[in-house]
């Protein structure tokens, strides 16, 4: 009867654990930025390891339960381009081109 | 009595005969002095007003190029003082000869200042030097401000790339463009330098071979250079298309 209830308390300690590490590696993500940056090459996998520690009785052997959970980061990579802002706007200045251009033509006919 | 009234007759038509002719006469002698004698000018004078008329239109040239130099955009301030310099001495040459024409007195004299002004090549010489003077200068700077026009459109192409795009066709637009720009500006730029001194003396060599050799490498420049703008537009054209389909 002992025995069964260590079993289950050792069970639900390494639930809880578990439960607690993937709540850490999702705290990384909190502020509800996108998981990674789309241009950024496949992030490498996010490893947790908890460690249970053992729960000993004076009568009883060290009994030592290790729980691994490894969490892979989602990762897009996307093939829709950045936009680009307007581009007429920075080129601006160079508009006259056209014009000076023909005034040149008017030059070159009169050589 | 029949000799009486063959007298009496005989008078009467003599009488109206001579009336006639004498009003006749007087008729035609009023014609005669009416009409005023036309006076032929002295050939002289015809020719110095011919040799005004030739300095004239010359001057008229001068002062057009001279207007051409002081509107032009681009042309170097050095250019425009040199050009300045050679076209008011030119004009003053010409007002010299107006001068000389006025106090001519032989037809030898009016023939020798009429040669004196073909001499000074201002159709031949001036006029086209100063023309190609402006067109290289204009080229220059026109190709200066195609470069700063070549430099951002690489600006964008970087940033494009960097944002995903593929850019490959802008990048070979580039290429192009900066091949044309350069090659414009190479063949303009001389051209200013090699015309620039010419002058009524020079004329037919070497002022004839080196202003058509600048005619024609300006021609050229001129063809590169819309050839680049071509192709900046061309890259603008693409980079619209780029944001358009993002």
């Amino acid at each position: 009867m002992l025995r069964g209830m260590r079993r289950g308390i050792q069970t639900n300690l390494a639930w809880i654990v578990t439960v607690l590490a993937l709540l850490v590696t999702g705290c990384g993500n909190a502020d509800g930025r996108p998981n990674a940056d789309p241009t950024s090459a496949t992030s490498p996998a996010a490893v947790t390891t908890a460690t249970v520690l053992p729960t000993t009785l004076p009568d009883q052997s060290v009994v030592s339960t290790t729980t691994s959970t490894t969490v892979t980061a989602t990762t897009t990579t996307t093939s829709v381009p950045i936009p680009l802002p307007d581009i007429d706007a920075d080129l601006d200045e160079f508009d006259d081109l056209e014009s000076l251009l023909d005034e040149l033509d008017d030059l070159l006919a009169d050589l | 009595m029949k000799t009486m009234r063959r007298g009496i007759v005989l008078g009467i038509v003599l009488a109206l005969s001579v009336g006639t002719s004498a009003v006749l006469a007087q008729e035609t002698t009023t014609d005669t002095t009416v009409a005023p004698a036309e006076e032929r000018p002295r050939p002289i004078e015809e020719l110095k007003a011919r040799a005004q008329q030739l300095i004239d239109w010359q001057v008229a040239v001068i002062n057009r190029l001279q207007a051409s130099v002081e509107n032009s955009r681009f042309i170097t301030e050095g250019h425009a003082g040199r050009l300045q310099g050679g076209l008011a001495g030119t004009e003053a040459t010409l007002e010299h000869i107006s001068a000389q024409v006025e106090d001519a007195t032989t037809l030898d004299e009016v023939w020798a200042l009429i040669r004196e002004v073909h001499g000074l090549h201002v159709g031949n010489v001036l006029a086209p030097k100063t023309r190609q003077v402006i067109a290289s200068d204009s080229l220059v700077a026109i190709g200066g401000k195609l470069d700063r026009f070549a430099e951002r459109l690489g600006e964008w192409l970087t940033r494009a790339e960097e944002n995903g795009y593929d850019v490959a066709e802008g990048w070979a637009l580039l290429e192009t463009m900066e091949a044309n720009i350069a090659s414009g500006v190479d063949l303009a730029d001389p051209v200013a330098e090699s015309v620039i001194g010419l002058d009524g003396s020079d004329w037919p060599d070497p002022a004839e071979g080196l202003l058509a050799a600048g005619r024609r490498d300006l021609h050229a420049a001129g063809i590169d250079v819309r050839e680049a703008y071509a192709a900046g537009h061309e890259i603008v054209q693409f980079l619209r298309s780029l944001i358009a389909t993002a």
